[in-house]
């Protein structure tokens, strides 16, 4: 008895799907890759490029963590809406067809969870049909949506993420806006090859690819030289303490020590080489932000080595001295919800609005791969969160962003960084190499 | 040898840490019968109020150990409150809905915490001296002795509240024989309800004892729970001494196992912690010092 | 004449489903992909949890131990698809086994607690080899799971239809083994062990069966995971993946066939509904834990027992002299 109300409804449902088919436009008939009418960039590209745009708007995505344990680097979030905010409130964004654009700027949560990161990324390009991503955050999630970017020629410009693999230039669709982990290492693996030409180096390593892209480009920078690693303890993060590692690390009295931690366990380890005997010269990789860093017991980590690509803005004397900052500053506090977020964690999301401003102004044409090419080929001397000295220039073949640092010491006492030295620009040095 | 003490130093310390959770989980198994996964959590949020309370530049400023008592005052409440309106309705429901309340807890809160106060990560400061003791090459931070000696009273009293305090013993009764200690005029509602409160307020105090090392932040007890559930399992889950040994027994054996087996080190020791509670709940469930519970039909 | 009509209203619904990618894009066909995974996800659980009583918080390591498998195989040995279907649901249904064996001796919050080490020390494998798995950044399968050209129907609709298929090839599995005699026998477990045990039901054996079935199950839906998303990391299968999949039994109505089906929407699509709302998304998870406690106060056999309870009074009103109950079948409660 219950079986023809099925069978019914089976045929007018196949009806209904035959009718459909004929319409078009559907998944089933989607096809990648179809029209490729560029070429270089653009070959194989589903469309011309210029989705998102109309004659007074341009629309951007972003992915990022708003839920979740990671909810804490968020920050950049608000620091972009507020550049929009203020470059919208002067008509827009300038494209080479000298309209002006105003940014709409369309964000999604993605607790910091690759696949929902790729998600995002879909129905951003997909359903919202932005014009080109800015900033997205994260290693996992920008590899996972990768592929997505690549497929369709949207531009992803300046992800915040390290992992030297995002720079690989075969994906010239995703770039990052981040100094890369391997160049940072080679950095700082200079600094010691070339101030503490026999020194012995004990390292506290993350057990994962981004601590093991640290010290590759530590590794490379020592070679041939006198500079010696004689102990290496790894840690997995998410251990509760590091004070086993410390312990057998500060038993070899080396002459320095390599800390490649991040955030809590960075801070444990310099506690606890305070509170040890070892004095060594610390090395400190730059995943510890100098507001934690005055986190640390009082005392600990005084006169660390740590590189910075930007000056401390955590200093209200250097933030008060920079007109850049302190217009951030203004735009910032009118954005809704942000008397929670540090400042100086926003800043990042200011600045990367900057750098789509510039790159889409010196675009040859209005369109996605007019605009790719532009990032990829970048000489930005517009106003900058990054420290004079520091080239932010890109080329086809090395399509990362910064390249270069400022080493500091950290001033325990004030709590603040002091720069020392001279900037340390690598900028072309360095070729893509995956992490082995 | 020096260093061989150090480590034993460094390994008792992790392991008070461990103790410390395990103490909290502990506590409320006894007192209402439940492993709460919402333990850490509920101790997280108290060591949050303690941090507001003390914080020069964030919170009120008020001295440490007046912020740790408002954070423990605050925990008994929190905790009582929580039973009352969350756990309450389940009470009598079967161990699976209960789990599932506790985990609906564990998310509620850990968002709570970070929308409340901060997602970054805070110093607590130590209500012990900075500094260590130092006895030939060897150095015990003042804090870690604090720790263990607050820790050890705090065993002490536990043991003596359930074994020799009519209060005790009704807590007991009300988590593990509802229907005899009710017709024994026990108010089983009521006993539940402090030994969450109880439970929460030592939650409270073991999160401001580990805050100095782990930091303040909504994830600062997670990391630690596992290694807290191993310390209970190996002490066996009804023995607050017994938690203590057996965090230390865990924290030594990491710590020595680091040091001296070059192909262990530090790699996978979470995947030891798990392997330690599987062995110990295969061979021996009631632990070290737990007493073997017989299922009555 | 209910339980035809309820197969009338399934056989609906998964036409319904099969004819969608005809008429919706591929962002909601990939969001529809996520739901059917997530839906076989929840009912590897059930078939552990809501029809054998035994906890788990580690099914999120059984999923994520069959997707790895399958990325791995793909990826880096060259093996197909279909080649790592049987094997990842294998692998995953072994792990349950091992993990059933404890769980004889260890009961109840105990279990729960292995599991969720289990899960806790899960996403630690693939970092600790990550010259294989990528580590903490994941891992890229390059090749997906193409349609035969014959058909000449796009990749994504091609993918959707196998995911598809399978479930209902999965569910249909379960609703068999749930009226057999094993299945009677892993329900008296739960409700009557002792009286299980009596009547000649072998409960060891039968709970390390249930353990592997479930186990395999989430294996199924972690090999769906990788021909969907061709892509795996450790941050997809955390702890709170588990709890998630706790969260959906809860909410759909454990022990029932439909419950997993809501669940999974439910876990999809109220995060984008809290997305597009204007609350903070911070809270997401507190809302999350909030609808957890308050479904299982209000509703302890979740939406699919409040939806046969609704039903039962609609057939009571319609047909007053059949005594409420007797018309739609009592929705199962939580264990």
């Amino acid at each position: 008895m219950a079986i023809r109300p099925t069978n019914k409804l089976a045929a007018v449902l196949g009806a209904v799907c035959v009718f459909a088919t004929a319409c078009g436009g559907s998944a089933v008939s989607d096809s990648p890759g179809a029209s490729g009418g560029g070429s270089g960039l653009t070959e194989g590209c589903p469309d011309n490029g210029t989705t998102g745009l109309t004659d007074t708007t341009i629309k951007i995505g972003l992915s990022q963590p708003l839920s979740g344990p990671y909810v804490s680097v968020g920050g950049q979030l608000y620091g972009m809406q507020a550049y929009f905010a203020y470059v919208n409130a002067q008509g827009g964004v300038q494209g080479p067809d000298g309209k002006k654009r105003k940014v709409e700027l369309i964000y999604k949560d993605d607790a910091y969870t690759a696949t929902k990161a790729k998600a995002n990324v879909e129905q951003l390009l997909g359903d919202d049909k932005v014009f080109a991503l800015l900033g997205q955050f994260g290693t996992a999630g920008n590899l996972a949506a990768r592929p997505v970017i690549a497929q369709q020629c949207v531009p992803s410009l300046f992800a915040t993420t390290g992992a030297p693999e995002l720079s690989n230039p075969k994906y010239p669709w995703a770039m990052t806006g981040s100094i890369n982990y391997a160049v940072e290492g080679r950095i700082l693996g200079q600094y010691v090859r070339d101030n503490l030409p026999d020194a012995t180096v004990a390292v506290l390593e993350q057990d994962d690819d981004l601590g093991r892209a640290y010290r590759q480009g530590f590794d490379q920078a020592i070679e041939g030289s006198a500079v010696k690693v004689v102990d290496t303890r790894t840690f997995e993060a998410g251990e509760p303490d590091v004070k086993n590692q410390i312990t057998t690390l500060a038993a070899t009295k080396a002459d320095v020590f390599l800390d490649i931690a991040s955030g809590l366990t960075g801070l444990q380890a310099l506690n606890h080489v305070h509170a040890s005997e070892w004095k060594p010269e610390i090395v400190q990789v730059g995943q510890l932000p100098v507001t934690l860093l005055r986190q640390l017991q009082s005392g600990a980590g005084d006169g660390l080595v740590i590189g910075a690509t930007g000056p401390d803005y955590a200093d209200p004397e250097v933030a008060k001295a920079d007109k850049e900052y302190q217009l951030f500053l203004e735009w910032f506090g009118k954005v809704p919800g942000t008397a929670k977020v540090d400042p100086t964690s926003a800043s990042l999301g200011w600045f990367q609005g900057r750098l789509l401003d510039w790159t889409i102004q010196h675009a040859a044409t209005m369109d996605r791969g007019g605009v790719m090419t532009s990032a990829r080929s970048l000489d930005y001397t517009g106003p900058s969160f990054s420290l004079p000295g520091i080239r932010l220039r890109t080329t086809p073949e090395d399509p990362q962003l910064i390249e270069g640092m400022q080493l500091n010491r950290f001033d325990a006492a004030r709590g603040r960084l002091v720069p020392f030295g001279d900037v340390i620009d690598i900028d072309g040095q360095v070729e893509y190499q995956p992490v082995s | 040898m020096a260093l061989f003490l150090q480590r034993l130093i460094d390994g008792i310390g992790n392991g008070m840490l461990y103790g410390a959770v395990a103490l909290a989980l502990v506590l409320i198994y006894r007192a209402t019968g439940l492993v709460n996964f919402a333990q850490g959590e509920m101790a997280m949020f108290c060591t949050f109020v303690t941090w507001k309370l003390a914080d020069q530049e964030l919170g009120f400023g008020l001295p440490i150990v007046v912020g740790i008592a408002g954070g423990v005052a605050f925990g008994f409440l929190f905790g009582a409150a929580v039973e009352r309106v969350v756990v309450r309705p389940f009470e009598g429901a079967d161990h699976l809905r209960q789990m599932i309340v506790t985990l609906g807890l564990f998310l509620a809160l850990n968002a709570l915490a970070a929308w409340v106060f901060t997602s970054s990560t805070e110093r607590l400061d130590s209500p012990f001296p900075a500094g260590s003791l130092r006895i030939g090459g060897v150095s015990v931070a003042y804090q870690q002795l604090g720790v263990i000696a607050v820790l050890l009273v705090m065993a002490l009293l536990l043991r003596l509240l359930f074994a020799r305090t009519r209060l005790g013993l009704a807590m007991r009764g009300a988590a593990m024989n509802p229907e005899s200690s009710r017709l024994l005029g026990v108010d089983v509602s009521r006993m539940l309800m402090v030994g969450w409160g109880l439970s929460a307020a030592i939650g409270a105090l073991a999160g401001a004892l580990v805050a100095p090392t782990v930091f303040v932040s909504p994830t600062m007890m997670q990391t630690l729970l596992l290694y807290g559930f191993a310390a209970a399992v190996l002490g066996g889950f009804d023995s607050a001494p017994g938690a203590l040994v057996g965090g230390v027994i865990v924290g030594v054996v990491q710590a020595m196992a680091s040091g001296y087996i070059s192909a262990i080190g530090t790699q996978l020791q979470l995947a030891t912690a798990f392997v330690l509670i599987l062995v110990v709940l295969m061979l021996r469930p009631q632990g070290l010092f737990g007493r073997v519970s017989v299922e009555r039909v | 004449m209910n339980r035809t009509l309820s197969g009338a209203g399934w056989a609906a619904a998964v036409c319904l489903l099969a004819l969608a990618p005809f008429f919706v894009g591929t962002v909601e066909i990939s969001a529809l992909q996520k739901v059917v995974y997530l839906a076989v996800a929840v009912m590897s659980l059930n078939v552990l949890t809501g029809f054998n009583g035994q906890a788990s918080i580690g099914h999120s390591a059984f999923m994520g131990i069959a997707a790895y498998f399958t990325a791995l195989a793909v990826q880096s040995h060259g093996w197909s698809y279909w080649a790592a279907l049987p094997a990842s649901i294998l692998v995953a249904a072994a792990v349950g086994a091992l993990v059933g064996v404890p769980a004889l001796r260890i009961r109840g919050m105990n279990l729960a607690l292995v599991t969720l080490g289990l899960a806790m020390v899960f996403p630690q494998l693939p970092v600790r080899f990550s010259a294989e798995t990528g580590g903490t950044q994941g891992m890229l399968v390059d090749d997906g799971l193409a349609a035969p050209a014959a058909l000449g129907v796009a990749d994504i609709a091609w993918r959707y239809w196998v995911l598809l298929a399978l479930a209902v090839a999965a569910f249909l599995l379960v609703r068999n083994l749930r009226g057999s005699r094993i299945g009677r026998a892993v329900i008296a477990i739960r409700d009557q062990p002792l009286a299980a045990h009596t009547a000649g039901v072998n409960v060891a054996a039968t709970k390390i069966a249930v353990f592997a079935v479930s186990a395999g199950l989430a294996g199924l839906a972690g090999w769906m995971f990788t021909v969907a998303n061709q892509f795996v990391s450790p941050s997809d299968f955390t702890v709170l993946v588990s709890i998630n999949l706790l969260l959906g039994m809860a909410v759909g109505g454990s022990g029932t066939l439909v419950g997993p089906v809501i669940g999974a929407a439910f876990l999809y699509y109220v995060p984008e509904a809290v997305n597009g709302s204007g609350v903070d998304p911070m809270l997401t998870p507190a809302l999350y834990g909030l609808i957890l406690i308050l479904v299982v106060y209000f509703l302890p056999g979740g939406a699919a027992g409040g939806l046969a309870r609704i039903s039962e009074r609609w057939a009571a009103r319609r047909n007053p002299s059949t005594p409420a109950g007797q018309a739609a079948p009592t929705p199962a409660r939580v264990p």
